[in-house]
């Protein structure tokens, strides 16, 4: 069983269900950066919330090496603590929080060092992944609690290569975008999956200044002229594209919003193996 | 016309990679006060030499946003352009520019390019003002081989945008006459 941006879905969907009970993960043996987010936070929420979801965590050594390297203990306190050894494992850059605008430009600049510590990258490429960057990091304080709800409002994000891409998820339990939308004028009422395309296609966003909105539609061209694959996921829809499809779907009810991009590696100019397989370092 | 104070304003000053909204805010204070700080007529050069990275959401609040202001005569006769290494590092600030239906004249490559959407009738106009330093409708009318209406229309919409300016030269039958001049100097 995988848990990825495919299928965590299918997770979420008998979660609810799982409430005072065991969830069975232990036949997990690959979990990608997206779902480990959400992981993260629906079960960071349940710890909160004090639902007992008893969780048997996967028992593949690599698995279970890689999330605690991510940093997935620090988020939920009932995964397993690794012994010190196994900390070296080929996790790139472990989930970090972000809830202040003001240390979104730090935050990815150390994301950046963590991957070009790795890969000699190319300039333009590489340029254009921190601007994808600092407008998803920089979202999660401008939007994920406009509305002033949340007591604790912040997000995550984490980083991971692999042999043909570099994947970036970027994930909160904020308010959503339909709850965003909705505070512009003439748009409540609207479903998650009409909120969805509103702002990816259209480019819209909570202020009527024209100069707002339109970074996740630029960012979901980007990652369609590189050929890479790009999700959306809010509240009960998602929005899901790779090189031969691209719309959105219904999905099980999850709080905020939870964005994927994963971009072929050749885009990087990266065609050689990993400089420095080191053990990771959490971002202060 | 009076010859136009100019200053030069470096985004790299706030760092190599802008940024955050919040982070062009600050951008914006500073711009403006650069900006004011200019005699009339005034030219502030926005130099993105030094700048790896510019964001959109910094691009718009820093850059398009002002414009936008200046476009709707906020600062008088004073005018911003942008002056970059390479054209693809504004490419964020263009789209900004064209989500807010402006455009901007762009120093690149000893030459300039414009920013933002700008028909290709307009841009040929455009040239021809930068070409000739100054020049009156009338004179641009013949040299474009167009009505001289039409081209106080193209001239009209270029001065609103802030793409050239224009200074009364007194009138010519029931209405004011301008000469149109290149915002880019000598």
């Amino acid at each position: 069983m995988q848990l990825t941006t495919e299928t965590i879905d299918q997770l979420l969907a008998v979660l609810p269900e799982h409430a005072g009970r065991t969830l069975d993960l232990r036949g997990v043996d690959f979990v990608d950066p997206y779902a480990l987010l959400i992981l993260a936070l629906a079960f960071g929420q349940a710890a909160r919330e004090h639902v007992g979801i008893t969780v048997r965590w996967p028992t593949n050594r690599a698995v279970q090496r890689w999330m605690a390297a991510m940093g997935l203990g620090g988020e939920v306190p009932s995964f397993p603590r690794q012994r010190p050894a196994s900390a070296r494992t080929t996790a790139l850059q472990p989930i970090t929080r972000i809830a202040r605008e003001e240390d979104v430009s730090r935050l990815v600049t150390a994301f950046d060092e963590q991957l070009s510590a790795r890969y000699p990258l190319t300039g333009s490429s590489r340029h254009a992944l921190v601007k994808v960057m600092l407008e998803l990091f920089q979202n999660i304080p401008q939007h994920g609690n406009a509305t002033g709800e949340l007591a604790d409002p912040h997000g995550l994000a984490a980083m991971q290569d692999y042999a043909d891409s570099i994947f970036l998820a970027v994930a909160d339990g904020g308010i959503g975008l339909r709850s965003s939308l909705s505070l512009r004028g003439g748009e409540s009422g609207l479903t998650d999956a009409v909120a969805l395309d509103r702002i990816v296609f259209e480019g819209m966003s909570r202020f009527t200044d024209p100069g707002r909105g339109g970074e996740l539609r630029r960012i979901a061209q980007l990652v369609r002229r590189w050929d890479g694959v790009f999700a959306v996921r809010s509240g009960e829809a998602v929005l899901y594209m790779d090189t031969e499809r691209g719309g959105v779907y219904d999905a099980p009810a999850f709080p905020g919003v939870q964005i994927a991009v994963r971009l072929p590696r050749r885009v990087f100019g990266i065609d050689e193996p990993p400089v420095d397989s080191s053990p990771v370092h959490r971002v202060q | 016309m009076n010859e136009m104070e100019e200053g030069v304003f470096r985004i790299a000053s706030f760092g190599a990679r802008v940024g955050t909204r919040l982070e062009g805010e600050a951008a914006r204070a500073a711009l403006l006060s650069a900006l004011t700080a200019l005699c009339e007529p005034g030219r502030l050069i926005v130099s993105l030499d030094g700048v790896e990275v510019l964001s959109g959401s910094f691009a718009d609040e820093a850059i398009a946003l002002p414009y936008s202001r200046l476009a709707a005569e906020e600062y008088g006769d004073r005018y911003l352009v942008v002056c970059t290494p390479d054209l693809e590092l504004a490419d964020d600030l263009s789209h900004k520019l064209e989500q807010r239906r402006l455009a901007m004249l762009c120093l690149v490559d000893e030459g300039w390019e414009v920013l933002g959407p700008l028909p290709s009738p307009m841009r040929e106009t455009l040239s021809l003002v930068i070409e000739r330093g100054s020049v009156t409708a009338k004179d641009l009318a013949e040299a474009l081989g167009i009505r001289h209406n039409a081209c106080l229309h193209r001239v009209g919409r270029l001065s609103a945008l802030r793409l050239i300016g224009r200074e009364s030269i007194g009138v010519a039958g029931p209405h004011p006459a301008y000469r149109f001049f290149s915002i880019l100097g000598g």
